[in-house]
């Protein structure tokens, strides 16, 4: 009798609902067939059974959430005794009985813990190339075993190379050596000979020329990476009333003779805003986090040939108009290449702007070592009364922070609080 | 004492007191890396009892034991080139000052721990009985060991199986810094001999003469099954407890009578040219002959070459062969 | 093959060795009069004489002080400790001369001598003489420990520690002298350094020697079929030195390690053996390394409360379930 256990599907999730039963108790599964739908915020994912036998109990019923590695169903033989209780990780060890001693113990780390793995199993999926992200652990704590990746493997073949292709397909596949990933590309329930052979005519069939990286090209591929690799990204998203914005930049216009950009009215918002959320305005540090009095404000600029993120010194104590007047100045001078290097460095925030390309929302990347960056969406009429007749303008904010400087909640109420005050900036007083 | 034997007798002393010397130089020129003590002032304890010895009988030693080992007949060079932790050295440069030893001529070793050759002494004395091949063994040993617990078990053991052995204590008054006298509750440890029901004999260790007749009443005792004695030889330590002590222990003026008038090696010369039984032109060419001697020990082991790093790895075990 | 309990087949050993070597002698307390508090040396004296076989005072210091001038002036001796709790008197003799004469005076002197340590729990020795002690001993380099399991082993390992030119500890489990065992006919010996491997097996390795040894069988009999195939058993016999290659080869077969001794868990010989797989293995490992020990607690006298420290079989066997079905 086997456990199967709510998959971790990515890095960071860390609990799932089961979306459906597909088979129900009593049931014969085979390994490798499709047992249940799994929800999760990002996918749904057809959970297969690790073993062969009968689903004897389901623990987790449909509609309910489970964290990662908690047992939700038992496969075994018909008869078989499930234990009573709904087993989490911990009490998936069976009960010590009196004579077990206590020294023998596994000491493992908690159940919220990112892939665990045995070395061996480490082992056997470097040299397989299997993701460990993609095996479901049945080991104390989830944790995966050599005979987990091993299942995974046999899965895998079965699936991809028994079930969802024909034997001529397969030898097509093997001639041009394709990978499994190719193959999932193709549509339709089993990959025949035709549709390989169409697939490897359109691979071949495409013209194509390499386009060679240019210096900032590289310096930005590697800055991205970097961030990405290393940052553990979260981004939130909001949707927010926008007239507050319009209704600022109107009064702000009378001020002035220059043009104010909806840009400098967030600016000018955000950087009043963020003092208050100094782990927002900050450098994560290797001992520390550094949180900063003062807001230089990042913008990134896109130029002919790729972004600039020019920074704008002490923007929490700069009004709108002044704000606008050195975006439009750091922007052309972007543009034309001008700037000085030193007006590229020290930002403690940033914010990027899609709004005027139709962007509803997006998934900004950090500019490390600052711990948080805001996306802005483009401003839409959308209808708000249930009788359909009142209209307001609505905006998507997207903010991504740095999971190791700060939670999500930190994150939302940040964004919370933007959102009030941008509905209403008379927030910013209280 | 005929002519040789004096003759004899000063060349080891003097051999003694002129390494010494020199590697006290040489020290403290920085030549030489470790701690080192000083055998000087103690010489006539060693030439007389080692000179009653056979090459095959065997000695244990104690961390101040160049003298032994010397009176012993070990080669100057191969110890001097141990003390400066050479290839060419006795132990390969992997013993150092405490730990020379030369068991070719049943030399077990100095010992790093005070009272650490007694035990030994007494198991070599054992296997001499066992295997019946008439050696004795000697163990020299300070008056501080005499207050450790392989002094009563050793002798006790050796009284009871009438062991060829030889227990010498020489008393040099200090343990380390602390006067004897603050640390045995006895004038004579010669007198603890009565505890085991053997001799205790006592001698003065900067005479060569009487310690050579006592520890010949010893030595005979041991070769006639007779069993062990306990000879304390009492002497002086001239120098401080290692090279580099400050000395803040004991007066200066102490020292100095020792060395004007208690000096094994003075009074060695003053009888010797009193009782007109060595002439000075005969001492002085031994003196230059030791002195030449010292200086290409000195030689070898400066020209010698350090021990290799994989070296280090080597003697732990023997490796192959089965006894 | 002829059945002999553990203590005959040491005094096998004994006479043989005594026989064959003139220079081979025992020396301890009560083992002439007496024959040995196990009987392990009866009849050994009127054999070989009393010089040959003597009784000592109560002077560890001096029993293995002399032991060693004696090998240094060309005996073999063994040394009867008595109780391996007894080392401690003589722990000088053992760390700062017996184990290191040969490497500090570089190379120029064998000894060849036996220090023969009864150790372990039997009968409610109490704290004092009850101790399983070798990973002290193993700390210190320049000395060769080995501990059988068995009458074969105990014979095989006390003829090569005697005829071995290097100082041994030959660690002797008090509660297995009274049992029985197959012993070759003839002249056997047992190579130090070599590991056993008693049983074969492709999901765990147990590692463990001594009488500990005999619990760990013991658990896999009354497991029966459910460790078949599985449990890959290794007899250590010697600890210094150590046979890692056998165990680095079941490990890297089976992917589990367990390693089970009655001496104190923390800091044994089991810590060493796990830190060694780790070091050279670590990617083989499909599960926590798993040591089983004693508490860390003086033996305690009372019954119940010394099966309460030192490891049952009860222990032995859970950790195997939980090892094999990926429970632990």
């Amino acid at each position: 009798m086997k456990p199967v256990v709510m998959p971790k599907l990515g890095l960071t999730m860390t609990e799932g609902t089961i979306a459906t039963w597909l088979k129900q108790e009593g049931d014969t599964v085979a390994v490798g067939e499709a047992i249940a739908e799994i929800e999760t915020e990002k996918i749904t994912y057809s959970l297969e059974a690790p073993v062969e036998g009968t689903l004897l109990k389901i623990v987790l019923p449909a509609g309910e959430s489970a964290p990662v590695a908690e047992t939700i169903a038992w496969i075994g033989r018909p008869g078989e005794e499930v234990p009573n209780e709904k087993e989490g990780p911990a009490a998936s060890l069976p009960h010590p009985s009196e004579d077990e001693a206590s020294d023998v113990q596994p000491v493992m780390a908690s159940p919220a813990q990112p892939a665990l793995a045995t070395p061996f199993a480490k082992k056997i999926a470097r040299d397989k190339g299997v993701e460990l992200d993609r095996v479901t652990g049945t080991g104390p704590y989830g944790r995966i075993q050599a005979d987990d990746v091993v299942e995974f493997l046999k899965r895998l073949e079965s699936t991809s190379h028994v079930a969802r292709i024909t034997p001529a397909a397969a030898v097509v596949v093997e001639q041009h050596g394709l990978g499994a990933e190719n193959l999932r590309t193709l549509d339709g329930e089993r990959v025949r000979r035709a549709d390989v052979e169409g697939y490897v005519e359109q691979v071949n069939d495409v013209r194509s020329r390499v386009i060679p990286h240019s210096s900032m090209r590289q310096a930005i591929a590697k800055r991205m990476t970097e961030s990405w690799t290393a940052i553990p990204h979260v981004t939130l998203h909001r949707s927010v009333y926008a007239e507050g914005l319009f209704e600022l930049r109107k009064k702000a216009s009378e001020k002035t003779t220059k043009k104010i950009s909806m840009t400098a009215v967030i600016a000018c918002l955000v950087s009043r805003l963020l003092p208050k959320h100094p782990l927002l305005n900050a450098h994560y540090e290797r001992d520390g986090t550094r949180v900063f009095d003062d807001v230089h404000l990042g913008l990134a600029v896109a130029v002919s040939n790729g972004l600039v993120v020019p920074v704008i010194r002490h923007a929490n104590s700069k009004s709108i108009p002044e704000l606008a007047e050195e975006i439009a100045d750091v922007s052309e001078r972007a543009r034309t290449g001008s700037l000085n290097p030193d007006e590229l460095e020290g930002g403690t925030f940033t914010i990027s702007n899609l709004g005027m390309f139709g962007v509803d929302g997006f998934t900004p990347i950090i500019v490390p070592p600052q711990t948080g960056i805001l996306g802005i969406g483009r401003s839409v009429q959308s209808m708000t009364s249930s009788d359909g007749t009142a209209q307001n303008i609505s905006m998507t904010l997207s903010l991504s922070f740095d999971h190791r400087a700060m939670d999500g909640v930190y994150g939302a109420r940040f964004l919370d609080s933007l959102a009030r005050c941008i509905e209403d900036p008379m927030q910013l007083l209280f | 004492m005929n002519k040789g034997t004096l003759l004899r007798w000063y060349r080891t002393m003097m051999r003694i007191r002129v390494f010494e010397e020199t590697v006290n130089e040489k020290f403290l020129a920085g030549e030489i890396p470790g701690f080192v003590h000083l055998y000087v002032g103690q010489e006539a304890v060693a030439t007389a009892i080692c000179d009653l010895l056979n090459e095959s009988d065997y000695i244990t030693s104690t961390h101040r034991g160049h003298g032994h080992a010397i009176a012993k007949g070990a080669d100057m060079k191969r110890m001097m080139a141990e003390l400066y932790g050479r290839e060419t050295g006795y132990c390969k440069g992997k013993g150092g000052s405490m730990h020379i030893a030369d068991f070719r001529i049943g030399m077990l070793g100095a010992n790093g721990v005070v009272g650490g050759g007694i035990n030994i002494a007494v198991g070599a004395a054992l296997a001499g009985k066992l295997l019946d091949n008439g050696r004795i063994a000697v163990s020299f040993f300070g008056d501080g060991a005499s207050n450790r617990g392989t002094f009563h078990e050793g002798i006790n053991m050796a009284a009871i199986w009438k062991l060829p052995v030889i227990f010498v204590c020489e008393n040099n008054q200090w343990s380390s810094t602390t006067f004897y006298r603050n640390s045995t509750a006895v004038e004579d440890i010669a007198v603890r001999a009565s505890a085991y029901g053997i001799p205790g004999l006592i001698a003065d260790g900067n005479d060569v003469f009487d310690v050579y007749e006592k520890a010949d009443e010893a030595v005979k005792r041991a070769r006639k099954g007779g069993g062990p004695s306990l000879l304390e030889v009492k002497t002086y330590r001239v120098k401080g407890h290692f090279i580099g002590d400050p000395e803040k222990y004991r007066r200066r003026e102490e020292i100095m009578e020792q060395l004007e008038n208690n000096d094994p090696i003075k009074r060695f010369v003053q009888r010797v040219t009193d009782e007109n039984l060595l002439s000075s032109e005969e001492l002085t060419q031994v003196d230059q002959e030791v002195v030449e001697e010292v200086k290409n020990a000195v030689e070898f082991a400066q020209s010698s070459p350090f021990p290799d790093s994989s070296q280090a790895y080597e003697d732990l075990f023997v490796e192959d062969g089965v006894q | 093959m002829r059945e002999v309990t553990f203590a005959e087949a040491t005094l096998e050993a004994m006479r043989e060795e005594m026989a064959r070597d003139s220079r081979v002698f025992i020396m301890g307390e009560d083992i002439a009069s007496q024959g040995g508090i196990f009987g392990q040396f009866k009849g050994l004296a009127d054999q070989f004489g009393l010089e040959r076989v003597r009784d000592t005072p109560i002077s560890e210091t001096a029993i293995v002080g002399a032991g060693i001038g004696a090998a240094l002036g060309g005996l073999i001796p063994v040394i009867d400790m008595h109780f391996a709790d007894f080392l401690g008197v003589a722990m000088d003799e053992v760390l700062n001369q017996m184990s290191k004469i040969r490497y500090m005076f570089g190379g120029q002197a064998n000894l060849p001598l036996v220090l023969r340590a009864p150790d372990g729990v039997t009968r409610s020795g109490a704290a004092q003489h009850s101790q399983s002690l070798e990973a002290i001993f193993m700390h210190i380099p320049g000395t060769k420990i080995v501990a059988p399991s068995n009458a074969e082993d105990a014979k095989g390992l006390l003829k090569a520690a005697i005829r071995d030119p290097n100082p041994v500890i030959y660690f002797e489990h008090k509660d297995l002298f009274r049992r029985k065992g197959q012993v070759p006919d003839g002249e056997h010996i047992t190579p130090i350094g070599k590991a056993r491997v008693t049983r074969e097996g492709d999901s765990l390795t147990v590692v463990s020697y001594s009488r500990m040894f005999t619990e760990v069988e013991a658990a896999c009999q009354q497991l029966g079929d459910e460790v078949e195939g599985k449990v890959e058993l290794i007899d250590l016999r010697t600890i210094v030195p150590m046979d890692v290659e056998t165990i680095l080869a079941s490990v890297r077969k089976t992917h589990r390690l367990l390693i089970v001794h009655e001496a104190v868990k923390r800091g044994g010989v089991g810590a060493e053996i796990s830190a060694v797989v780790a070091e050279k293995a670590v990617e083989y490992l499909d599960a926590p390394i798993v040591r089983i020990g004693a508490k860390p607690y003086p033996i305690p006298f009372s019954p119940p409360l010394e099966r309460e420290i030192v490891p049952q079989v009860d222990e032995i066997i859970s950790a195997i379930r939980g090892l094999l079905n990926a429970r632990i």
